[in-house]
């Protein structure tokens, strides 16, 4: 009798297993499109009221909970904008050098980079469900014209781009996904090369420069916009923080900060740009 | 044979199987309007996963497995990693406490806390190696450990909320 219940029970695990990795497979090979990407568009609208009625609620005891969990990274960022005041107030003398370079970098990289490209503005409704993805949600989707591969900026920069899209929300990956690749390029140089996410929205992973190149600290990084790219050209993305190389390296060690605070979104433009291919 | 014949009843019962739904559907309105504002160093905790556990561990293995694969795959509706991931990993933590459960000689108050933690370690393990054979290898460079650890130890802080709901969904109709 409990060598059958057993049998039974390995049986259930064993179909329950089976099943998961059916629907696994289904997912990867529809790429998040098909009958599981409408399923999983389906669900997100059916909840959409409840998210928009409970953000009342919800979004203080967030604000409050942040605050208790990242009093460190708070302190931390008043120890720095203090010490950035006084630098300001040491650097003033060169403040005119400083704002005409800023003009002179304005024009170069159009930092009005929205242009002629239309736009959607979105709220951010909710960060992500789960602990290894780094994406947003937002109160926009595909009736307001938000399709998959749409790049998303806030005033800084380059934010992400539409991962999935339903009729009323749609989910942006973060540039500091894991699965997040943008071609980019230093700003100064403008040798090409391909920001990489590592899951920390602090850090960005610069690949494929080589090694013989200078790059200085606080370089500005900007999307590339090769043809076919899901990204218009010269978006501002991030700033070199650390580039190193070894002996022997193929290519660089660059970290670059993104000029975007990933952890802080509330406002986002949709940036209505032609979607052809890929980064 | 006939206490089984009663026992077969009360899991079929549709009081219990509707208490059980009705905590996969809180358990997504929990997970995906209220913890990600409650996030601890970045990490939410998986209230499926413990809700399963804790079913499991109540009513053994073939209930939480059960239980584990609907809660998995509710939550994998609202997650970008693959359709079905969730799923597998709850199913085979939940089926692992469930039979564990059987072989538990004693028992004590601070068992709902450990075996949250540890099934907060082995189902974040299973997520991340399953993940990353079908192609998900980004999963190897996250910060997986970190991840997997905070996500345990906040799963064990549920735990004491989880256990008595799954044990109020569980329980036989009243005569």
């Amino acid at each position: 009798m409990a060598s059958q219940r057993g049998k039974r029970r390995r049986t259930i695990l064993i179909l329950l297993l089976l099943t998961a990795l059916t629907l696994i497979t289904l997912d990867q090979r529809g790429d998040g499109e098909g009958v599981i990407g409408t399923v999983r568009g389906g669900a997100r609208d059916l909840l959409a009221p409840v998210q928009d009625g409970l953000r009342g609620v919800t979004d203080p005891i967030g604000d409050w909970f942040d605050g208790v969990f990242d009093a460190r990274a708070l302190k931390q960022e008043n120890e720095d904008l203090k010490r950035e005041l006084a630098e300001a107030r040491g650097e003033a003398v060169d403040g005119e050098a400083d704002r005409l370079e800023n003009e002179e970098l304005r024009d170069i990289l159009d930092l009005e980079f929205v242009g002629d490209i239309p736009t959607v503005t979105a709220e951010v409704v909710t960060a992500s469900t789960g602990n290894f993805e780094s994406t947003v949600q937002i109160d926009r989707g595909t009736d307001d014209g938000v399709t998959v591969d749409m790049p998303v900026v806030a005033g800084d920069g380059l934010v992400g781009r539409v991962s999935e899209a339903s009729g009323r929300r749609a989910t942006v990956m973060l540039i500091s996904d894991a699965n997040s690749g943008v071609g980019a390029r230093l700003a100064e140089s403008r040798i090409p090369g391909v920001l990489l996410g590592e899951g920390n929205p602090d850090e960005l992973t610069l690949e494929f420069i080589n090694p013989e190149v200078e790059i200085a600290d606080g370089e500005l990084v900007v999307t590339s916009g090769v043809q076919n790219s899901t990204f218009p050209a010269d978006l501002p993305i991030g700033r070199v923080v650390d580039a190193e190389r070894g002996r022997g390296d193929l290519q660089q060690e660059i970290v670059v900060q993104p000029l975007v605070d990933l952890r802080r979104l509330q406002f986002v433009k949709v940036l209505r740009w032609p979607t052809v291919g890929s980064a | 044979m006939a206490i089984v014949g009663v026992r077969r009843r009360v899991r079929r019962s549709p009081a219990r199987a509707f208490r059980l739904a009705l905590l996969v559907a809180v358990t997504v309105l929990a997970q995906t309007l209220v913890f990600p504002h409650l996030r601890v160093f970045g990490v939410v905790p998986d209230v499926g996963l413990v809700l399963a556990v804790a079913v499991a561990y109540t009513d053994g293995p073939e209930t939480g497995a059960l239980f584990g694969f609907a809660e998995g795959l509710a939550i994998d509706l609202f997650v970008n990693t693959p359709f079905g991931l969730s799923a597998f990993a709850f199913a085979v933590t939940a089926y692992l406490v469930g039979a564990l459960e059987a072989g538990l000689v004693r028992t004590s108050r601070w068992m709902p806390l450990g075996l949250a933690a540890g099934a907060g370690v082995v189902s974040g393990a299973i997520f991340v190696v399953v993940g990353a054979i079908f192609g998900q290898e980004q999963l190897f460079e996250l910060d997986s450990v970190r991840i997997v650890a905070i996500a345990a130890a906040y799963d064990a802080v549920i735990a004491p909320v989880c256990f008595p709901l799954a044990r109020w969904a569980l329980a036989p109709p009243r005569p």
